[in-house]
């Protein structure tokens, strides 16, 4: 049961750590790329 | 959850347009389309996070929520894995479309390659699969909008008003901007999607204590018999082969047959990357089932003793939410499976109106058809084919056989597919036939048999055979050069 128990913890932390920073991370680069782009379009104008 | 007031609900799901039409603006104001490649393929100018956010949206059902909690509730620890192992499909695909940029590097759709590969038989044999596939990916998630807003709201809100909310939230942003306006709305939604089911989750087991009263209460269980050991076991087998290997069929037989998401590997901007963006949206993918199946966990610890009124394994999750979480929660759910049809069936739509444009109206109708030609004709297939959608979900009916149905239609092409990439003498008669046989094969197991799994397995086996068979006897000698030298 202990065992079952911590398999529980690590489940639930390590699953919201990774969704939260893989959300950060991707974020941070598509906004990167979406603020290149609209300067490149601005640039056109 | 039950009974979410009907006025908040509409509130909520006519916020969550807010976010296609945000996009439509953004989406002219930085021309993103000029040229039907633009509008396609997203010119070939996504940025490949992007498209990992995406392919992870077109990932994220109702059923990965809700069905990864049953999967625990019916089969104990073990069932965690289930939904899980999903992502390898995503893993495997990005090694596939890896390598099809690398041997068709302007391809618009997959469905193309079949036509400068092999023939125009096979080609257009492939297209009416496609087109069933793709679409009755759409129709599952037409009828999860509608089912989902009856269910937050106890029935106050009839059922068409989710599919008529999910069918404007797509036409707004798919007309105006084919698949950037699908890639940029199932960013958003996936990171709208994301945190919801992480603070959800969290936030019931935070309801309950914690895994700790929940294990205790499972030991008791346990001593006195009401809680089998294998119930405890984090590989049991025969959950594993149960489960397992028909979720890894799907992941693998279907993927590589559905347009949705070939259109998001053709339109990464650095071919080198398409393999990662694949691999990250599986990794992404491969964590957000585990709260919901620990928390199916939960409900079978609880139902078992009595603490919770026995439910469903597939209705286990919203009942455990409904009874630990304030009603308001709900909206959470509405931004959640809006985030997830949303961008579903807007990548299926685009992916469509793509085969019925580069695949038929240019390669077979007008072969001389100009660029606004085709622009136009996708744009008006995008609303025939989301109209389409909207009609045939209209009608409330199971998702279920509708979704396990899906593979059958791809299983039979997976070998053919791939492996003519790789090998010079895989022949078009041979996937022709082994297509038809596999399919017959597949539908009679499903059907007549009710082994779904197995059925997958049967259906590209038998078409495997066939081709290779077929193909070592009747050999052909593509010449490559042919493919990477097309350009449209």
């Amino acid at each position: 049961m202990g065992a079952t128990t911590a398999l529980l913890w690590i489940a639930i932390v390590s699953s919201t750590v990774v969704l939260i920073a893989y959300e950060i991370w991707n974020a941070i680069v598509v906004s990167k790329d979406f603020a290149k782009m609209a300067r490149e379009a601005r640039k056109e104008d | 959850m039950k009974g979410l007031s009907p006025t908040v609900a509409i509130i909520a799901a006519f916020i969550a347009i807010i976010v296609p039409v945000l996009v439509a603006v953004a989406s002219r104001k930085w021309k993103l389309v000029k040229t039907s490649e633009d509008y396609l393929v997203a010119g070939r100018r996504a940025h490949w996070a992007l498209v990992t956010a995406s392919v992870t949206s077109m990932y994220i059902w109702g059923s990965s929520v809700m069905g990864s909690a049953e999967g625990a509730v019916n089969n104990g620890i073990s069932g965690v894995w289930i939904y899980p192992m999903y992502a390898v499909g995503l893993w495997v695909f990005g090694i596939w479309a890896s390598k099809l940029r690398e041997v068709f590097p302007y391809a618009l759709s997959y469905t193309e390659y079949f036509r400068h590969r092999f023939n125009s038989s096979l080609h257009l044999l492939v297209i009416i699969f496609a087109i069933a596939t793709s679409f009755s990916g759409a129709w599952i998630q037409g009828l999860a909008a509608g089912h989902v807003m009856v269910g937050l709201t106890g029935g106050q809100v009839p059922y068409w008003v989710g599919v008529a909310f999910l069918g404007v939230a797509v036409l707004i942003f798919t007309v105006v901007a084919g698949l950037w306006g699908s890639l940029i709305s199932t960013w958003i939604f996936t990171l709208i999607a994301m945190p919801i089911c992480a603070i959800v989750g969290v936030a019931t087991w935070v309801a309950l204590g914690g895994p700790t009263p929940i294990m205790e209460t499972a030991q008791q269980l346990f001593q006195g018999g009401k809680m089998a050991p294998e119930l405890f076991e984090i590989f049991r087998p025969s959950a594993l082969i149960n489960y397992l290997i028909p979720v890894l069929a799907w992941a693998l037989f279907s993927l590589p047959m559905q347009q949705d998401y070939w259109q998001t590997a053709f339109a990464i901007r650095d071919p080198k990357s398409v393999g990662r963006a694949f691999r990250h949206a599986g990794n992404w993918w491969f964590f957000m089932p585990f709260i919901s199946a620990t928390l199916g966990f939960a409900a079978l610890v609880l139902m078992k003793s009595g603490k919770m009124p026995d439910v469903p394994g597939s209705q286990a999750y919203a009942s455990l939410v409904g009874m630990y979480l304030p009603t308001w929660t709900g909206v959470l759910f509405i931004w959640l499976v809006m985030a997830a049809t949303v961008g579903s069936v807007g990548a299926a739509v685009v992916a469509i109106a793509n085969i019925i444009g580069s695949d038929i109206y240019r390669a077979y109708i007008n072969k001389s058809a100009t660029d606004d030609q085709v622009k136009k004709l996708v744009r008006i297939m995008v609303v025939i084919v989301t109209l389409g959608v909207i009609a045939v979900a209209l009608t409330p009916m199971s998702i279920l056989m509708v979704l396990l149905f899906m593979p059958m239609y791809t299983a039979p092409f997976v070998f053919g597919f791939v492996a003519s990439q790789y090998w010079k003498w895989i022949s078009a008669w041979p996937i022709f036939v082994g297509g038809l046989v596999g399919f017959g094969v597949g539908t009679y197991m499903f059907l007549g048999m009710g082994l779904w799994g197995w059925a997958m397995i049967a259906a590209f086996v038998s078409a495997a055979i066939i081709t290779l068979v077929g193909s070592a006897a009747a050999k052909d000698n593509f010449d490559f050069s042919i493919l990477k030298s097309y350009k449209g």
